[in-house]
């Protein structure tokens, strides 16, 4: 089943309706991607900097209005909502993940994991909950603030926080790219677990080929094009 | 060992770093100018009031020199005026002894000549006409004219009866010109010309003689100005001696000599409780301004605590960081301070006279006067200068510590963590709010008592001004709705029969419309019946100056009619009227304090003993020409003395109190001292109307007063206090505000990135908002709570403990400033960051 789609997603900056000698240079950040990740499956989006995919990442989730095409999660045309709907699709529907792992200093280790569903005026699933802690291995850290852990534990509790409410999709931006070879590689392995475990789809973007080597799929950005699209999983 | 100039990269760096925080720069300008608006207005009002109250001083004196020499002749004139220490030197000649026109009797009217120089220093420039040139020209003030009846234009004719050397002369002059009266000033000069003195030169040089007859027909008084005001009273005997006279009383050649108390600084400033206040309302404002200068250079300088441990790592010195703080500050206060002392001055110059008016008896009309003395904007720039570097020592200290390494780890709020457990109660927002609102516990604490401050502040201020108890005000001038007497009764000069209130007057109050009872008292005393008393043995003597050479004391006693007799308030014992009628008995009085309370040891009889009086008892001016008669009376009650509602003001160690019916027995000629009547409430505008009618234009030597006055009085200086206190309030209220909004602000600023997080894990803006308005309100509840807590803790103790003291304050407990404060809190708190979360919203695309 698919889960999200993307069809003919262009960005473009700068201003395109300006005339005369000093035009200033149009930026094609993307230019007309179509993809589509199937429900369960873990893809990595590989590119070197500047090729697109950190804002690719960011149509997908929501964050940023492509200037043209279309992006489904779940079925849903996530630009024809409005801000607000968009905000509260994007925190059931879609879990985020990122490099400097963007976690709230003044809320504890389980406030955060708990946030984005209590955002939601929902109770967290406990046991749901107690799972996923447990399986990334944070049942000691549950009352730290953010600074009191280590890089990689910090991630792992962004991770936790993504899972938690059960999203249609994550989307990770370079979830390693703050740590050490070591952590990068227990990291990616508790996204790995997770995606297998919980069966949950996973849209990892790195510029990391042997971090993608862990994905099921592997899709090469360019320029703002998708070049290849390679199937890993056996 | 390298020297490097880097004083201008040091610059260079301070400035762009300057420069890229502009919301910073323009809260601590407003901050700076608000905190230099304080000082500037507490210095205009205490300037504007030494000012003015000097200058009442000198008005009361006569002039604003700094020194007069006294009764001096033409030739001691021209031998003194050259000394080298004199400036300017004034001649003002005495033309007559007295000026004995019955319509200045109220107001004592002299006459004299003066030069350019006196007329200046005598505030006597004319506003209308000119200076008398002719022989027969004469210059006054408005109020003379107006009491000598005659029209107030240039070339009015004016007569005026005079005493020259002790014999009555008449002469005729016209008027040519005029000045302002002033309220203050209760001398009538009439000022005629130079031409005059040439022509009548031969009687003004003659028989000086000053001494014991006064005649001082033809004397000189010269008011000498000097550099400046230090060191008068050796300058002045400089310039005696070294003209060659002496201010040794006994001498031959002695000058009579005085300086001018007024200019003598330090006369205002020495009364320890002035000075006091003073101190703590300039520590008041360093602090207030402390604590938002400090705030938004401490909340700036951990914002940029990464820049400053860069510096740190590229080699720039903690001195150096320092200075590029302290130049910032500098340079905030060059655009900060000017702004402030400009709006300050201008709402001081606003409050004077309302303070002055409050303050100063007969205020009504005074003329307030304020130079922009450069006293009080060297003074506020000072002050706001030494605020400023008082605030942002420590934070440039903070970024000088700082190390380069912590720099990069160092986020805000970051101490320890939270014992928060599992279950967290209540709504998510509100706890991440909380979580927020105490991240940086030093700001919040700074923003909460710079807003609760203010707050406190205006409900002290209103505490005192609705303490200011009428009842006790009016309870202590006013027993009844009018009070008429001699105008020399309100300056406390009441004497007997030549100040008494005549009967014309009382019969025309007893006509007017809605009068309903009235009654007078009766004193002489100090004409040829006063009384005295047999002192009693040990009594206590506090005027001796009473006490005569037979051994009697002179004593007050008053005559009663049955209404202001009504009034007397007993102490001890009880008053039986018909008794008292039968002419055996006397009331005691007893003086009071100011809070009524009958002085200790004031009394000298028990109920029941004897008191015994004597007078000289007849119809002659000559005393001793008089029967001596005495009588013995026994002490009824004891009742209390009300200076200014049943006494003529003049202390005295006995004072009495008969019935009309047996004081008018004992004297041939009873002198009405007052005569008090209350009125129906629809007649109270009508005999005030006539009363002031009456005592302006009919008799102007008499003058009354009324509980409708007393009323206007005391509002006014309620209102003072009020609007004085209000005003600062208001701006400290401000600046609190403003700690508040710089608060929320920065901190929407630094959280930035944690807000797109949010956003992206699915906050939506409308909960944003609802965060931040929880932060802000948290912050205005607090700053309430805690204001309401102080403020109530310092009313129960400091105010109505220091306050009560006063005689018209009664301590009264009040919400009030409180239920007007906080709704406007709660706006704040709730407003402010809305508005900036909304501008947030629209400036910034989700982007992390």
């Amino acid at each position: 089943m698919e889960i999200l789609k993307t069809e003919g997603l262009k960005k473009y900056y700068g201003n395109m309706n300006q005339k005369g000698p000093e035009k200033a240079p149009l930026v094609k950040a993307l230019d007309g991607v179509d993809l589509s990740v199937e429900n369960g499956e873990f893809v990595a989006v590989v590119g070197t900097s500047g090729s697109g995919k950190s804002t690719l990442l960011h149509m997908m989730g929501g964050l940023d209005r492509p200037t043209e095409g279309r992006v489904e999660v779940a079925g849903k045309d996530i630009f024809s909502l409005m801000d607000d709907e968009l905000t509260i699709f994007r925190r059931r529907k879609i879990g985020f993940i990122f490099q400097s792992y963007n976690l709230v200093p003044v809320l504890n280790v389980y406030e955060n994991i708990a946030l984005p569903v209590e955002l939601d005026g929902q109770r967290p699933d406990g046991e749901y909950m107690d799972r996923i802690i447990k399986t990334l291995g944070l049942e000691e850290k549950i009352h730290n603030l953010p600074n009191q852990l280590s890089g990689g534990q910090q991630q792992r509790v962004a991770i936790a926080r993504a899972l938690l409410s059960k999203p249609a999709i994550i989307l990770a931006d370079e979830p390693t790219g703050n740590l050490d070879s070591k952590t990068s590689q227990d990291v990616m392995g508790f996204l790995k677990v997770t995606s297998d475990k919980f069966r949950q789809t996973i849209v990892m973007i790195t510029h990391n080929e042997e971090i993608a080597q862990m994905a099921d799929r592997i899709v090469r950005i360019e320029d703002g094009k998708l070049v290849a699209n390679k199937e890993r999983r056996q | 060992m390298f020297r490097v100039n880097s004083k201008k990269a040091i610059r260079r760096i301070g400035d762009k770093s300057f420069w890229s925080n502009k919301a910073r720069n323009t809260i601590a300008v407003m901050a700076i100018a608000l905190t230099s608006i304080l000082f500037t207005t507490v210095f205009t009002i205490g300037s504007g009031m030494m000012e003015n109250l000097q200058r009442q001083t000198m008005r009361q004196a006569g002039g604003d020199g700094m020194g007069v020499l006294k009764y001096i002749t033409d030739e001691e004139y021209e031998r003194v005026k050259g000394h080298e220490l004199i400036e300017k030197i004034s001649y003002n000649r005495i033309l007559s002894d007295s000026v004995e026109n019955e319509e200045l009797l109220k107001r004592h009217g002299e006459f004299y000549y003066m030069d350019d120089t006196g007329i200046q220093l005598g505030f006597c420039e004319p506003v209308e006409g000119h200076k008398p040139e002719a022989e027969n020209e004469i210059m006054m003030d408005t109020r003379t004219i107006q009491m000598l009846g005659i029209e107030k234009a240039v070339g009015s004719p004016v007569t005026l009866e005079l005493i020259v050397h002790g014999k009555e002369v008449k002469r005729d002059f016209v008027l040519s010109g005029w000045w302002e009266a002033d309220p203050v000033f209760n001398v009538s000069l009439l000022i005629t010309s130079r031409a005059y003195v040439e022509a009548h030169i031969d009687e003004l040089c003659k028989n000086y003689d000053a001494g014991e007859n006064w005649k001082t027909t033809g004397l000189i008084n010269s008011y000498i100005m000097f550099r400046n005001a230090w060191g008068l009273e050796k300058k002045m005997e400089r310039v005696i001696v070294g003209s060659g006279f002496s201010m040794d009383e006994n001498a031959e050649n002695y000058i009579e000599s005085n300086v001018n108390w007024s200019y003598i600084s330090g006369s205002f400033g020495s009364d320890p409780v002035t000075a006091a206040g003073a101190v703590i309302a300039l520590l008041l404002i360093i602090f207030t301004g402390y604590l938002i200068i400090y705030n938004i250079f401490r909340i700036s300088v951990v914002k940029d605590i990464r820049f400053y441990g860069l510096l740190k790592t590229i080699g720039t010195t903690g001195r150096q960081i320092r200075q590029i703080i302290r130049r910032q500050a500098l340079v905030l206060s060059c655009v900060g301070i000017p702004l402030g002392l400009a709006v300050g001055y201008v709402i001081g110059c606003g409050l004077v006279p309302v303070v002055m008016e409050a303050m100063v008896v007969g205020g009504k009309g005074f003329r307030t006067e304020i130079s922009a003395n450069p006293v009080i904007f060297a003074g506020s720039a000072l002050f706001s200068l030494i605020t400023v570097t008082i605030s942002t020592t420590r934070p440039g200290r903070i970024a000088a510590r700082v190390s380069p390494v912590e720099a990069v780890r160092y986020t805000e709020g970051m101490e320890g963590g939270r014992g928060s457990g599992r279950k967290r109660r209540g709504n998510v927002l509100f706890s991440m709010a909380a979580a927020n609102f105490w991240r940086d516990k030093k700001r919040t604490f700074l923003v909460l008592l710079s807003m609760s401050l203010s707050i406190v502040l205006l409900h002290g201020v209103y505490t005192f001004s609705i303490g200011f108890d009428m009842d006790k005000f009016l309870a202590r001038f006013v027993k009844t709705d009018f009070l008429a007497a001699h105008a020399a009764y309100f300056n406390y000069q009441y004497s007997g029969r030549d100040t008494a209130v005549p009967e014309s007057m009382i019969e025309a109050m007893m006509e007017q419309e809605g009068f309903e009872e009235g009654g007078r008292m009766y004193a002489n005393i100090r004409d040829v019946e006063f009384f005295s008393v047999d002192p009693v043995e040990g009594g206590r003597n506090i005027y001796p100056e009473t006490t005569s050479e037979d051994g009697t004391m002179q004593c007050a006693v008053y005559g009663m009619e049955d209404f202001p007799l009504e009034k007397l308030e007993v102490v001890e014992g009880e008053i039986d009227v018909e008794k008292l009628k039968t002419g055996r008995y006397i009331l005691e009085g007893l003086p009071c304090d100011d809070s009524g309370r009958p002085l200790p040891e004031a009394s000298h009889y028990s109920i029941g003993d004897k008191a015994v009086l004597h007078n000289y008892r007849g119809e002659s001016d000559v005393r001793s020409e008089n029967r001596l008669t005495d009588y013995e009376f026994e002490v009824m009650a004891k009742v209390k003395v009300e200076t200014y509602t049943n006494s003529c003001g003049i202390g005295f160690n006995y004072n009495f109190y008969l019935p009309a019916e047996t004081y008018k027995e004992m004297v041939s000629h009873p002198a009405v001292m007052n005569y008090v009547c209350n009125v129906s409430p629809e007649g109270e505008a009508g005999m005030e109307a006539f009363l002031k009618n009456y005592t302006e234009k009919e008799a102007p030597e008499m003058s009354y007063t009324s509980k409708g006055k007393r009323v206007t009085e005391f509002q006014g200086i309620r209102n003072m206090v009020l609007l004085v206190g209000g005003v600062l309030s208001f701006i400290m209220g401000l600046i609190g505000i403003l700690n508040f909004i710089n608060s929320i602000l920065t901190s929407i600023i630094a959280r930035r990135r944690e807000f797109a997080v949010l956003c992206s894990i699915g906050m939506t803006g409308g909960q944003l908002r609802k965060m931040l308005i929880m932060e802000g309100l948290l912050y205005t509840v607090l700053a309430g709570i805690a204001a309401f807590l102080t403020g109530t803790v310092l009313a129960f103790s400091v105010i109505r403990q220091l306050f009560s003291a006063l005689w018209f304050f009664s301590y009264r407990y009040t919400l009030l400033p409180f239920c007007g404060i906080f709704p406007i809190l709660l706006l704040a708190g709730a407003v402010i960051p809305w508005i900036a979360i909304h501008f947030w919203v629209k400036s910034t695309d989700i982007n992390i």
